[in-house]
């Protein structure tokens, strides 16, 4: 006798894997920058970069506009006219449209969902809305999804070993569950910010020589 | 029997402001009404105009609005007389304030307030909305202090909402919302924030030279600020600071270069 497995569960473990074919390993959001300015040396500044931009940042405001996707709250083409907006530069830009653009090919190729021309949040809610999976499951997997994927950047940069980013992720799920209550509420309004050294890091990467990852 | 005298709704500054700016930076319309007055230099024939909030500053319950017309080939920069002081607020109320420009074709606005000075319990609820047509060019500065450092205000509580957005015929193409509530000062401290700086500006160039700017920006930006060519006609520029003087140093030099050298004098009393 088997458990029953809940296909939405299985769905978004496969959209959120590191295996999704979105090339989401050569983005760095800035990080790559960070280090080298020496401000990230460790497990603990590494865990406190990721705390900013998870609860003042991009992280935030990715969780609100999937969320806001998912819910339906207004048109796909007005959430993503916004949500490039909001970006704070040009590597931002470039990042969320380009994965967004390989996220909504890859719907359309294996799931026959049409989400083509969004950027990433938008183009996952708007997956997730298809297939009725609800914001307290997609929100979570996708804070986790960003959060491990700049933990693996620092593993690859910095002196942040494999294990010790295993406990950097681990404390961060109860600001990740914080967060993904705090988006299946929100509205427009709440898409505000203020980690200006993570914008800028993501700026400054732009210039960056020598450089490993795209962002 | 006299009645009784309310004291917990004390009377609060309210201001309106509407110009517009024809062709030959002529003033075509002005409404001033309350705390808000502007004055015209009068050898710069309506090109620019200086902004004075009469009341003092900004405090809980405040109201003010600014509209602002570019238009035909006008060339039009607006500036404050000083600092804008966001008081502690005494009941918790924000102080509101709504900005707005509309900036046709061929026409261009240079909005370049003195730096906004957020004192310890300040409230401030502020919008800039910059409505441009396709061809119409802008430069936008909000630089922001975090505390009277001088007076040795290093702990700051408080609430800063400040909502910059801009659309090209009602797309929106930037927003910048940032917000601030809480202990800001343990807030800016944190690594991903400020770092520790108490002075921040936002700089944003829409321009058909913009692709050339940036650049030149970047060359006179400190360690921990950065500027990006967000598409080949707009330039941001994120400016971080320890204080107020270290931001101006950085800042003046990049206003120069941008207004090619027609920063308004207020900024150098």
């Amino acid at each position: 006798m088997s458990t029953p497995i809940n296909d939405k569960i299985l769905t978004v473990m496969q959209w959120l894997s590191p295996a999704f074919p979105i090339g989401s390993f050569a983005y760095s959001h800035g990080l790559e920058w960070a280090i080298s300015t020496g401000c990230l040396i460790d497990a603990a500044t590494l865990e406190g970069w990721i705390t900013d931009v998870l609860e003042y940042g991009s992280g935030r405001t990715d969780a609100i506009i999937l969320a806001l996707a998912v819910r339906g709250v207004l048109p796909f083409d007005k959430l993503n006219a916004m949500s490039l907006a909001l970006c704070a530069s040009q590597e931002r830009l470039s990042e969320t449209q380009t994965q967004g653009q390989a996220t909504g090919k890859v719907m359309r190729d294996v799931w026959k969902i049409g989400c083509e021309e969004m950027v990433l949040p938008v183009a996952l809610g708007a997956a997730a809305a298809h297939r009725s999976i609800p914001v307290d499951l997609i929100v979570p997997a996708y804070l986790h999804a960003f959060s491990s994927n700049l933990i693996s950047v620092a593993v690859r940069l910095v002196p942040v070993g494999q294990t010790q980013g295993q406990r950097v992720l681990l404390a961060l799920h109860p600001l990740i569950d914080a967060l993904a209550q705090e988006a299946s509420n929100a509205d427009l309004d709440d898409l505000t910010s203020c980690t200006f050294l993570s914008d800028v890091a993501s700026m400054r990467h732009e210039t960056q020589i020598p450089r490993i990852f795209k962002t | 029997m006299t009645k009784p005298v309310s004291i917990t709704s004390q009377p609060r500054a309210e201001g309106k402001l509407c110009l517009d700016v024809g062709d030959g930076s002529q003033i075509e319309m002005l409404y001033q009404q309350g705390a808000s007055k502007v004055l015209f230099p009068r050898q710069l024939n309506g090109k620019q105009a200086i902004y004075i909030n009469t009341s003092g500053g900004l405090t809980s319950g405040d109201s003010f609005t600014t509209e602002i017309k570019s238009k035909g080939d006008a060339q039009f920069t607006f500036t404050t007389q000083g600092f804008e002081r966001v008081y502690r607020s005494t009941d918790g109320r924000c102080a509101k304030i709504r900005n707005t420009l509309h900036i046709t074709e061929q026409a261009s606005c240079h909005w370049l307030p003195q730096e906004t000075l957020f004192y310890d319990g300040g409230a401030l609820d502020r919008r800039l909305s910059v409505n441009l047509d396709p061809g119409a060019s802008a430069l936008i500065v909000e630089p922001l202090l975090i505390g009277r450092l001088a007076m040795g205000e290093t702990h700051v509580h408080g609430s800063f909402h400040d909502c910059v957005s801009v659309n090209i015929s009602g797309e929106p193409i930037f927003i910048d919302n940032t917000a601030l509530t809480g202990d800001i000062t343990s807030m800016l401290d944190r690594p991903a924030v400020a770092a520790g700086a108490r002075a921040i500006a936002l700089i944003l160039y829409r321009a058909r030279d913009a692709d050339l700017a940036v650049g030149r920006i970047i060359s006179m930006l400190n360690g921990y600020s950065g500027a990006s060519l967000l598409r080949n006609d707009l330039c941001i520029a994120r400016l971080i600071a320890a204080d107020g003087l270290e931001l101006r140093k950085m800042l003046l030099p990049i206003l120069d270069d941008l207004t090619r050298s027609s920063v308004p004098k207020t900024w150098r009393l």
